[in-house]
């Protein structure tokens, strides 16, 4: 039998099938029951409106809730990233414009990521809860963009890398006792009105090209200002040292790509510079130098705080010292 | 075979009026029910092969159309979506008739003069094991001989959609068929 005469034979028995389902005209009860209808005056059942009040609120709430993590990040960039506020002229970054300060709200990067996929899931399920007629695409939709927003949030990003070597200056390596394994400790000299020099690299370690938009520097104590007066790349690992390396701007990372970061700080109106002597150590108190890179993973804000991997760099600093009366006097010359 | 379903503009434009001003509306509805009802139920009990089930869908479908005020095209994607929606409840507590499958283990059909009823009950058989989108394509196209832009437009889908679906549907029918042909 050709293929011609077996789809005309399978259409011919499946017409005999579905008029077997046909059950002919309708029944007296069901005519009964549509005739009710109207006088019936249908309304939603009350679990139908919870539903689709609960969608609608859901929906709502979580569009609220994106907006505002956009709003509160691109406030957090426009205030606190080196490399983030772009000259209007040129486009070009400038780390030593008045967007940068010493207190970035960064944490608005770490948080927007987790608010933002929480917000998606939420309006995930408000699409899954209201009932539309095409079920696929709103069940795609709300279980995909989630999967992706975690996916993006919580892959490997960028790392401090040693490879390169770590650079820091002025700097005393203090005596360790004897059998100490710990991490090595580095103790940052520069003076109040100085500066100290800090190359570092920093890896893809992610699966996905990474752009980087700025280098935040960060301390929890007031007593510090520790800034970056001066951001520079260096493409190479730092041969031959020192480098001058290229002013910032956002740059690419492919994955496994690598990229030296040259950072000028200051340390802060409390630093004990070269004043700082190991040996009554109940005098000073430790400040770790870290810095956060702010970047996006397929447009996606990421921020990582990173450090020294290779070492515990501590800018030394009096504990009774007023940061204030530590400023004017360093102004004053 | 099962007719199509048209409406009646005056009450397609209407507004909701409340239930005491809703005569004139109720009527036009029941006469609307009236003119399409068997051909409604006779399209959801093919779709669904249940005339209970089938009762039920278009008793939602016509709830539907009361609420919205329209009783068009629209009406029968409703009941069209209602049923799919039923398949896909059945699809996921689906009964697995044990009776029926000892007994073609002890009596496996032959060849002969009942062949067509064999045939049939193997399409019957996987017919309700399409996925309920293709089974809906099917049932319009060959239960309600409904062409493929009418169906498409039933369905709110595209034509190319609804061309694959039948595509798929009927090789998995025509695969349940040759295996009865064997």
């Amino acid at each position: 039998m050709s293929e011609r005469e077996d789809d005309l034979r399978l259409e011919r028995e499946l017409r005999e099938v579905l008029r077997g389902r046909d059950p002919g005209p309708a029944p007296y009860g069901l005519r009964g029951r549509v005739d009710r209808v109207p006088e019936e005056g249908p309304r939603p059942s009350g679990r139908q409106t919870a539903g689709r009040a609960l969608a609608w609120a859901g929906s709502i709430a979580a569009g609220i809730a994106a907006t505002a993590v956009v709003v509160a990040a691109s406030r957090a960039r426009d205030s606190g990233a080196i490399g983030a506020s772009p000259d209007a002229a040129t486009g070009v970054p400038d780390p030593l414009g008045p967007g940068v300060v010493p207190y970035p709200p960064i944490e608005m990067f770490g948080y927007a990521a987790a608010v933002l996929a929480v917000s998606l899931v939420a309006l995930g399920i408000g699409l899954l809860v209201l009932r539309r007629r095409s079920g696929r695409i709103p069940l795609v939709l709300g279980v995909l963009v989630p999967v992706l927003a975690a996916v993006l949030a919580l892959m490997p990003g960028v790392v401090a890398d040693e490879s390169g070597g770590t650079m820091v200056q002025p700097v005393v390596v203090p005596q360790m006792p004897a059998g100490y394994t710990g991490s090595r400790m580095l103790y940052l000299v520069a003076g109040p009105t100085e500066t100290y020099d800090l190359e570092i690299g920093i890896r893809n370690s992610g699966p996905l090209p990474v752009t980087v938009h700025g280098v935040f520097g960060r301390t929890d104590d007031a007593r510090l200002n520790p800034h970056w007066v001066e951001v520079r790349l260096v493409p190479e690992p730092r041969t031959p040292s020192p480098v001058t390396g290229d002013p910032f701007a956002p740059f690419t990372l492919a994955p496994g790509g690598w990229m030296g970061v040259r950072l000028t700080g200051n340390p802060g109106p409390c630093a004990a510079g070269g004043s700082f002597d190991q040996a009554p150590a109940d005098t000073f108190q430790y400040q770790p130098v870290t810095f956060t890179v702010s970047y996006d993973i397929l447009g996606w804000p990421r921020a990582d705080r990173l450090s020294d991997p290779s070492s515990q760099l501590l800018v030394p600093y009096r504990g009774d010292c007023d940061p204030s009366a530590a400023a004017s006097a360093s102004a004053t010359p | 075979m099962v007719g199509g379903l048209v409406g009646e503009p005056g009450l397609e434009r209407e507004g909701r009026p409340g239930l005491r001003a809703a005569d004139g509306r109720s009527d036009a509805f029941r006469r609307l029910v009236e003119r399409h009802l068997d051909d409604a139920y006779r399209l959801a009990a093919v779709i669904l092969g249940d005339r209970v089930e089938a009762e039920d869908a278009v008793h939602d479908a016509a709830v539907a159309a009361w609420r919205a005020g329209r009783f068009d095209a629209w009406f029968r994607r409703i009941l069209v979506n209602g049923c799919r929606d039923r398949l896909r409840v059945r699809a996921r507590h689906r009964l697995v008739d044990v009776g029926r499958a000892l007994v073609e283990a002890e009596h496996p059909v032959v060849a002969d003069a009942s062949e067509h009823t064999a045939t049939r009950d193997a399409l019957g058989r996987s017919l309700a094991g399409l996925d309920p989108d293709h089974l809906v394509v099917v049932a319009l196209r060959f239960g309600a001989d409904l062409t493929v832009p009418a169906i498409a437009e039933a369905l709110g889908i595209p034509e190319g959609t609804v061309k694959s679906r039948l595509h798929h549907a009927l090789g998995r029918l025509r695969a349940a068929m040759t295996e009865v042909d064997r």
